[in-house]
């Protein structure tokens, strides 16, 4: 495996450590937070497990990682992606981003769910569910 | 219909069009239907008659694009142009341009949703800032 833990995902220390990406949350101890965010700059692909990850516990926190959805199977070697490896990682991060939307982003969707949208047109007043 | 975002997301698709065909399909990837998904429930617009109350013909051509290329085997386009147009590897520039051509559209199908929602669903609050 070489490791890809993608450009956007966030390492959290406070208030519980964790690594986040694309709403997935992944809870980690102080320590593992610790050792990722020494590990991190080693995740982008181009080394393997073993070079980028060489002590054992290391290496367990990277598979947890990957088996989670957050660290990726993604070879960047001689400045290219093998295109299987890509086209999963792209498929992945997109299942993710539909998947996992912030209620915060997408309010609307619990109040279609919950059967409270109203069909006025701007101004217009008119019964709901009119 | 909110016209000026859906003209902007019209306009989005015609951009990437025109970046590459490998960029506009990362795209559409976003907002391709599952086929399993589909033959379960449906297409995700079918609701919107109800909720929303919109004429069907409205939604029609929408639901039909959709329906069209779903029973026509169009999932996962993106993958099948890849690996006839770079059989073994993709420069990582072309990599990672498509991924951000995908999470444009993305963010773009979040704002028109945003606009449709407040065009729709407006519930006595004013128009431009209801569902933020």
């Amino acid at each position: 495996m070489r490791p890809l833990l993608p450009a956007d995902a966030r390492l959290l220390t406070t208030p519980e450590p964790a690594c986040l990406l694309d709403g997935l949350t992944v809870a980690l101890t102080s320590s593992e937070a610790g050792r990722l965010t020494v590990l991190a700059p080693q995740l982008t692909g181009r080394l393997t497990l073993q070079q980028a990850a060489a002590a054992p516990d290391d290496a367990a926190l990277i598979s947890r990682l990957h088996d989670a959805g957050v660290v990726f199977d993604l070879p960047v070697i001689d400045g290219a992606v093998p295109v299987g490896p890509f086209c999963d990682y792209l498929y992945a991060r997109i299942s993710g981003w539909r998947c996992r939307k912030h209620p915060d982003q997408w309010p609307w969707r619990e109040v279609i769910t919950t059967g409270q949208a109203r069909t006025q047109f701007s101004g217009t007043p008119s019964p709901a569910g009119g | 219909m909110p016209l000026t975002s859906t003209a902007q997301f019209i306009a989005l698709q015609y951009r990437l069009a025109h970046l590459s065909v490998l960029d506009y399909l990362a795209g559409s990837a976003v907002i391709e239907v599952d086929p399993d998904a589909y033959a379960r429930q449906g297409d995700p617009y079918a609701p919107w008659e109800t909720a929303y109350g919109i004429a069907p013909e409205i939604l029609a051509p929408v639901r039909q694009h959709i329906r069209d290329d779903v029973t026509s085997g169009h999932a996962q386009l993106f993958r099948a142009v890849a690996l006839a147009s770079a059989p073994s590897a993709l420069p990582l520039a072309v990599a990672t341009s498509a991924l951000l051509s995908a999470w444009t559209v993305f963010e773009a199908t979040r704002l028109w949703q945003r606009d449709m929602y407040e065009h729709y669903h407006v519930n006595g609050r004013t128009p431009g800032r209801a569902g933020l």
